[in-house]
């Protein structure tokens, strides 16, 4: 066997896993969305396209817009924060670096739902905060509202994804050689201007990878919503959710399919972004 | 599954949906377990091969969580040397789609309109009475109830009603007795107020409120309830699944709530004397839950020992004081009237059950016209 065949036979593992795990169940989602149900709600195979029509229903314009909003959000918000303590342990971490980023990925070794269901703790009615602005005299009753409220979905969402947008950022600042900022000073850029005109296109492909990370399973996330959400905070994961736990299944499949496609496209936009700058290099 | 981790915290209308959390993966496995759906409408004549009721293996167990006493469960392991597999679902289309995916309970609960659909798909294994040594404990109307036919394939086991549960200490109105109660106190408590997350509680209490059937399949009749429920929607705190810890907590003042899990709130609050529950004049939601043998059980013989043991005099009062529902034996309902023998509201009695209203678990069209008014009140 030459080298070269022994290289290609490395990707078969690889390439299984995606068959069996992405591409085949890919395929069943679509059959079940050109399908229809019986009694018990289980899916029959068949040509029933109206399953589509019935996504593009203006009833769920809102819930497109809010899950948008939120992830919009949930992506700004993750930048602000994400970005400083990239940049902090990049720069300024030292040798604690590694033990640094530890520590952030630390809490997501605890399980999603737990760490969620900790914000209920923390900020519910009869919560962590409100006991604390009880004692300080500031609020207690009525308590503040923070559950149940678009804010609590949007900050559960960032706290969520976060790491996903520092990873990348923290990344990209570790390749960038700091002789370049060295320059930008040299070349008397305030600190500003050193880092609009240095730093941050270094970093760029950085920000954009952390913002698809976030932005992506924050458009299509759900239990955040469900938990600690409230009336008004309904995603369209709420929706397909609620499609495959007693809804339609057709439907919910058929929703599956638009909003990856939906979300396929920003990818699309993100890779040819991404490569651009790799090309203008070589 | 994560719900596991939950099991204390949940009662039995929770939902985590953990099944629909594996998403794609679960769908896949689903249709390789069906081999492409097959479609079983109307139970099936052929000879009828009842089981009996012999110790024939560990009994792979699957309910709400914290709905069946636990000491009964560890007490029929020891009497019979035999484990009990305890599985949770969150919600009947959970309990369904587990079902539906091929995996092999020898026990379950649906609900009695779960029941009728599980039949007609020809789902279930019929059970001889005869192997039942309780049997007699079971009140008369249930050996032939609506929605299983001579009892062929169900034993019931509890009872509930839907109403309206408040705290007096917070809400010192008098309540009317009525749906509209809701919409009254809505603009005065805002912020206070909780609603089941049911499409059939909610679009149910609605309708009824309006004086139509609970089970309407017009749609004007549909869209109506929709608009009324979008009128209280911004004072409504949260839709929930689970209605008990808001209420101990006092995130809740008022809320849509199940008959038992009053009690559950009553026996889990400080203040105990402050709950009252309310049925309303425009029509009681009204149910049962029931013990099934799926058709694909392992071990059946166990589950008709488990069920005996459920209707044992004894055990049903140990369960009743457990969960706070009446358990549908003789009993089991007497037990249930001493328990609740200081909270008056919350009694529910064999006649009203038979007498109250049905929800009808909708399917084939109806069903998405039901789902598609729900998103509308969810998504709106």
């Amino acid at each position: 066997m030459t080298p070269n065949r022994l290289w290609r036979l490395t990707l078969a593992p690889g390439a299984l896993w995606l068959l069996l795990l992405f591409v085949a169940p890919f395929g069943v989602v679509i059959a079940v969305s050109l399908g229809t149900t019986d009694i018990l709600g289980r899916p029959i195979f068949g040509w029933y396209p109206e399953n589509y029509q019935q996504v593009f229903d203006p009833l769920f314009v809102p819930v497109i817009v809010r899950s948008v909003a939120f992830a919009v959000a949930t992506t700004v918000l993750c930048l602000l924060i994400g970005y400083p303590v990239a940049y902090m342990i990049a720069r300024y971490g030292g040798r604690f670096r590694n033990l640094l980023v530890v520590l952030i990925i630390l809490p997501w070794f605890a399980d999603y739902l737990v760490r969620i269901y900790a914000w209920i703790v923390i900020l519910g009615d009869q919560g962590v905060v409100n006991g604390l602005l009880h004692s300080a005299g500031l609020a207690g009753d009525p308590p503040v509202v923070f559950v149940n409220t678009p804010f609590a979905v949007v900050g559960g969402l960032v706290y969520d994804f976060l790491p996903f947008m520092i990873l990348p950022i923290y990344a990209a600042l570790e390749r960038m050689d700091p002789s370049l900022i060295e320059a930008g000073k040299d070349l008397y850029g305030t600190p500003l201007q050193t880092f609009l005109h240095v730093t941050w296109p270094a970093t760029i492909q950085g920000v954009v990878a952390g913002a698809v990370l976030v932005g992506l399973p924050a458009v299509g996330d759900f239990a955040t919503a469900q938990i600690l959400g409230g009336p008004n905070t309904y995603m369209i994961g709420n929706l397909i959710q609620d499609q495959f736990g007693g809804g339609y299944w057709p439907f919910g499949a058929a929703l599956t399919i638009v909003l990856m496609a939906m979300l396929s496209l920003l990818m699309i936009f993100y890779l040819r972004s991404a490569s651009r700058p790799a090309e203008a290099r070589s | 599954m994560a719900s596991d981790i939950w099991k204390a915290a949940i009662n039995r209308r929770d939902f985590l949906r953990g099944g629909a959390a594996l998403g794609l993966g679960g769908a896949a496995a689903y249709l390789a377990a069906c081999g492409g759906a097959s479609t079983g409408a109307g139970a099936s004549p052929t000879p009828i091969n009842y089981a009996k009721a012999v110790i024939d293996g560990d009994l792979e167990y699957f309910n709400w969580a914290a709905y069946l006493s636990p000491d009964l469960i560890k007490g029929f392991e020891k009497h019979y040397g035999v484990k009990v597999h305890e599985t949770n679902f969150d919600n009947m289309s959970g309990m369904l789609t587990k079902i539906n995916a091929g995996n092999q309970y020898d026990i379950t609960f649906p609900t009695e309109d779960y029941v009728d659909q599980l039949v007609r798909a020809n789902a279930l294994l019929p059970i001889d009475h005869t192997q039942l040594t309780n049997w007699s404990e079971i009140p008369a109307y249930f050996n032939n109830p609506w929605y299983d036919p001579h009892a062929l394939y169900s034993v019931p086991y509890a009872l509930w009603t839907t109403g309206i549960c408040w705290r007096t200490d917070k809400v010192p109105d008098t309540l009317a007795g009525s749906w509209s109660d809701l919409w009254t106190l809505a603009p005065k408590y805002s912020g206070k107020i909780f609603l089941l997350d049911d499409f059939q509680e909610g679009l149910g209490m609605s309708l009824l409120r309006l004086g139509y059937d609970v089970n309407s399949g017009r749609r004007d009749q549909l869209d109506k309830a929709v608009t009324e429920i979008l009128k209280i929607k911004p004072d409504v705190r949260s839709f929930v699944s689970n209605e008990i810890p808001g209420l101990i907590d006092g995130t809740a003042w008022i809320s849509h709530a199940w008959s038992g899990d009053v009690y559950q709130v009553i026996s889990g609050a400080s203040h105990p004397e402050v709950y009252r529950y309310e049925t309303a004049k425009e029509g009681v939601p009204t149910g049962n839950d029931t013990f099934v043998i799926p058709k694909n059980a392992k071990h059946p013989g166990t589950a008709l020992k488990f069920i005996d043991w459920m209707l044992a005099p004894e055990n049903a009062t140990t369960n009743v004081n457990y969960f706070g529902y009446p358990q549908v034996t003789t009993t089991g309902i007497t037990a249930f009237q001493k328990l609740i023998a200081q909270y008056p509201f919350l009694s529910i009695t064999i006649d009203q059950a038979l007498h109250g209203l049905r929800e009808i678990a909708p399917t084939g069209a109806k069903k998405q016209l039901w789902d598609s008014e729900w998103t509308k009140v969810k998504a709106g």
